[in-house]
């Protein structure tokens, strides 16, 4: 019995964030190598020109069936994005379940929004990006009220906290932009850029929760959660 | 503080259960770094005189991380567990309880975590009064009631925690044996790693600590940010272009069973073969076809070694355990004659809930295995049990008696060495151990270098240290940063010297970094010294000096006696100690600044 490779169809059960089916598409939307005509961007090497990187509304998609764990992911977000090797604000988070799972969450970029709508109107801190469909939070905005981070981890993705003065929320990806900079660690290629051909809050869910859907996939020999 | 260290050391009291913060000596992190080094320089300060009992309140259990812990680079993934030896003692010494040094390490997330919750080092004394499980949430330590965890199997424990705490907390837990203070049980983490060598387990057990979980996102500060973040992609590419790296990520450790085989390196039926049958039925591709399910990784590393499964069909269907990894396949497996890989597995499995040393588990059941084919044990005196080689259900039985310590497990929980001393002088030359260290999975007749290893290792039979003085040397200065021995074999040595510099700011050379390796092994040798070890500790058991192999590629190799002579001569002379005693000589301790210290 083969249990490593995963067929596209346990895949798809394993309630991943993304599915496979998008790969085709993503290969002709996202135009590969395009060198950085500007070649500026803060001085960051992944804050390229995003319009060359993706032109439809798209979500990061996870395969947690592969994660393995290591962290990659967290630590290049807080590098490349915060510029600390605190991950304490990384907006992709790995977490360790037992049994044995590693989950990596993400913003799932739902399309309703909930922290969106909750964002206090005297703030309106939370938009979106009309190209990529990232949710954008803006620093300057946030009042720190924690209003997007409670509907969060009440019905999604449990991804937002606040701040270490507990004075912003963090956690939110915007897509580095178009070009995010986890993708391209990820030594076992979980992650990709696809793509929102579903509704992203279809796949939104705490690690718990996607955990105990994977424990059925992986751990398949008479054992539940 | 230098850049890479937070220069905050956690103390915990167990007696009040208080905990305090104290500082990192700054002369001392620059000599011994972290990790082994800082503990022996620690284990050393803390005490003061030879022969406490290592189950004793006052004997401290220390994790160290070190400098490049936490730092997202692949390779410092590990955490040192420092003590002083439960199960180790010398041949000759007026002293019951001495022991030696022990640092056993283990990768997965708990070193780095640790590093992240803002502390250089965690040091456990005293003993609390009921069992409890120590939280270091970052500065919030508290300490949970663990009545409802004490007796429950490592995974248990680790499952329950785990659901309670959440998942961003990393944990470690020992398992019955060594809350019943089995000599060779170990602490074994949330990814299923044990530290294995030298009974940490039972100093854990002894102080009613059943686990400890941890949490931290903190930043560590370094001397030289841009230079290490460009260093992380170096490293990351070394490994990536690594030739092995494929197969590593695909096999892990598990295809070095089918070439040790080869080699004439394996340990089979008590080491007394160096190759085994049925080895190919343990190893790949029936792992990766009938048992994996998934791969984990430790800390930033790409090579995901952790290699879990579980059993697809049989008796034990369902059971989830980790690997085999080398030495478990070796140890549980060829050492006790198993054929099967779900008999492997749960023995493991069975192993690392008990949170036993998998590697002097096998051992001691191969011991067992071996007296009773010898007639020195009979089903009597083993509490009804027939323990004929590879027979798994006896050899169950006897992991469960062993933890619990009932009927024959009370000897033998003693390890094989005090073991066959309570049984009688027939036993004695089946005890295949180093200083009371059971022998790990490499046999020594086709391949001597391993006599060097096993005999000169600083805490006893373990067959990490390396064959060469330099070898020990590089790998003990790897050890006191952390850094694992497989990543170092795919990136080198040279990354994480460069990387010490760029954390620390701290100049250094080849010369310097050997020199801090020679400095913790001579300390970690005095150590062992004041507590009555002499050259006579450093000789394998007799039976491998002895007896030639009878089967396999490696047919009729032998270690001779002379041989082991001529080695061990030469190392002392090229150590600068002495000969006949293996102390060290005036002037090596002097160069080294532990001239002080000598015992007079």
């Amino acid at each position: 019995m083969k249990r490593l490779s995963f067929s596209r169809r346990d895949f798809v059960i394993g309630a991943l964030v993304g599915t496979a089916a998008g790969a085709g598409i993503m290969g002709a939307l996202l135009r590969k190598s395009a060198p950085n005509p500007s070649g500026l961007s803060g001085g960051s090497v992944f804050h390229t020109d995003r319009a060359a990187r993706i032109t439809t509304l798209s979500y990061i998609a996870v395969d947690n069936a592969r994660c393995t764990g290591c962290g990659t992911c967290e630590a290049e977000c807080s590098l490349w994005r915060e510029k600390t090797f605190d991950t304490w604000g990384s907006r992709i988070r790995v977490q360790h379940l037992e049994p044995s799972i590693d989950i990596a969450s993400i913003c799932a970029s739902c399309s309703d929004a909930l922290c969106v709508a909750a964002c206090p109107k005297e703030a309106r801190a939370l938009t979106r990006d009309r190209l990529t469909g990232a949710i954008l939070l803006n620093q300057d905005k946030c009042i720190g009220c924690g209003a997007c981070l409670k509907v969060c981890a009440k019905d999604r993705s449990d991804v937002i906290r606040m701040s270490r003065d507990g004075k912003k929320a963090v956690g939110i990806c915007d897509l580095c932009g178009g070009d995010p900079a986890c993708v391209k660690v990820c030594p076992e290629q979980c992650l990709s850029l696809v793509p929102a051909n579903q509704d992203g809050r279809n796949l939104a869910g705490k690690p718990v929760n996607i955990a105990r859907s994977l424990y059925r996939n992986i751990y398949r020999s008479g054992r539940d959660d | 503080m230098a850049g890479g260290f937070s220069g905050r050391i956690l103390e915990i009291d167990l007696n009040r259960q208080r905990h305090f913060v104290s500082d990192t000596d700054k002369r001392a992190a620059e000599l011994y770094l972290g990790g082994r080094g800082m503990g022996i320089k620690t284990l050393w300060d803390r005490l003061p005189a030879a022969g406490l009992d290592p189950l004793s309140p006052e004997n401290p259990l220390m994790f160290w991380p070190g400098p490049l812990s936490g730092l997202p680079l692949a390779g410092p993934s590990r955490v040192s567990v420092v003590t002083k030896a439960a199960n180790t003692s010398p041949i000759d010494s007026t002293l019951p309880n001495a022991s030696s040094v022990t640092y056993s390490s283990i990768g997965g997330h708990f070193g780095p975590t640790l590093k992240k919750a803002g502390y250089d080092g965690l040091i456990v004394s005293g003993r609390s009064d009921r069992p409890v499980v120590l939280l270091i949430d970052e500065g919030k330590i508290t300490f949970r009631d663990a009545a409802d965890l004490w007796g429950q199997t490592t995974s248990t424990t680790l499952e329950q925690l785990s659901h309670e705490l959440g998942p961003d907390f990393r944990l470690l837990a020992i398992g019955p044996a060594g809350e019943k203070g089995v000599r060779f049980a170990g602490i074994v983490s949330d990814v299923r790693r044990t530290t294995a060598r030298g009974g940490s387990g039972a100093v854990m057990g002894s102080k009613n600590l059943k686990a400890i979980a941890v949490r931290g996102n903190l930043s560590i500060p370094v001397h030289n940010p841009e230079g290490l973040i460009s260093l992380r992609r170096n490293i990351s590419a070394l490994i990536s272009n690594w030739s092995n790296y494929t197969h590593w990520r695909r096999w892990g450790a598990t295809p070095l069973l089918l070439s040790s085989d080869q080699a004439g390196m394996l340990t089979t039926k008590n080491f007394r073969e160096g190759s085994w049958q049925d080895i190919a039925n343990l190893a790949i591709p029936v792992a990766e076809r009938e048992f994996w399910v998934r791969h984990a990784a430790c800390a930033h590393c790409p090579l995901k070694c952790i290699k879990i499964g579980q059993i697809s069909q049989g008796p034990w269907k369902g059971i989830i355990a980790e690997g085999p990894g080398y030495s478990a396949g070796a140890m549980l497996g060829a050492n006790c004659g198993i054929s099967d890989l779900n008999g492997l597995m749960k023995l493991i499995s069975r192993a690392d809930d008990l949170g036993l040393d998998p590697i002097a588990a096998g051992n001691v059941l191969g011991f067992v295995m071996d007296l009773y084919e010898n007639g020195v044990l009979r089903s009597a005196d083993l509490d009804g049990l027939s323990p004929a080689w590879g027979h798994v259900p006896s050899m169950l039985a006897l992991l469960d008696q062993i933890a619990l310590r009932q009927g024959v497990g009370e000897i033998l929980s003693l390890g094989v060495k005090k073991a066959a001393a309570a049984i009688g002088t027939a036993a004695v030359p089946f005890a295949m151990h180093v200083k009371g260290q059971e022998l790990a999975g490499w046999n020594v007749a086709a391949s001597h270098d391993f006599a060097l290893v096993y005999g000169t290792s600083n805490r006893g039979g373990s067959h990490q240290e390396g064959a060469s003085i330099q070898e020990q040397h590089r790998r003990t200065f790897l050890d006191a940063l952390c850094i694992c021995r497989f990543v170092y074999g795919a990136a080198g040595i040279a990354p994480y010297q460069r990387a010490l510099g760029l954390a620390t700011g701290w100049e250094s050379d080849d010369a310097a970094m050997l020199a801090a390796g020679e400095r913790i092994w001579n300390l970690e040798k005095l150590f062992n010294i004041r507590e009555g070890f002499r050259r006579e500790d450093d000789n394998l058991p007799q039976r491998m000096t002895s007896l030639a192999f009878t089967t396999g590629p490696k047919k009729g190799a032998t270690f001779s006696a002379e041989k082991q002579v001529a080695l061990l001569d030469k190392y002392y002379a090229d150590r600068g100690w002495d000969k006949k005693t293996s102390l060290p000589t005036h002037d090596k301790l002097k160069s080294l600044g532990l001239d002080k210290l000598a015992p007079k």
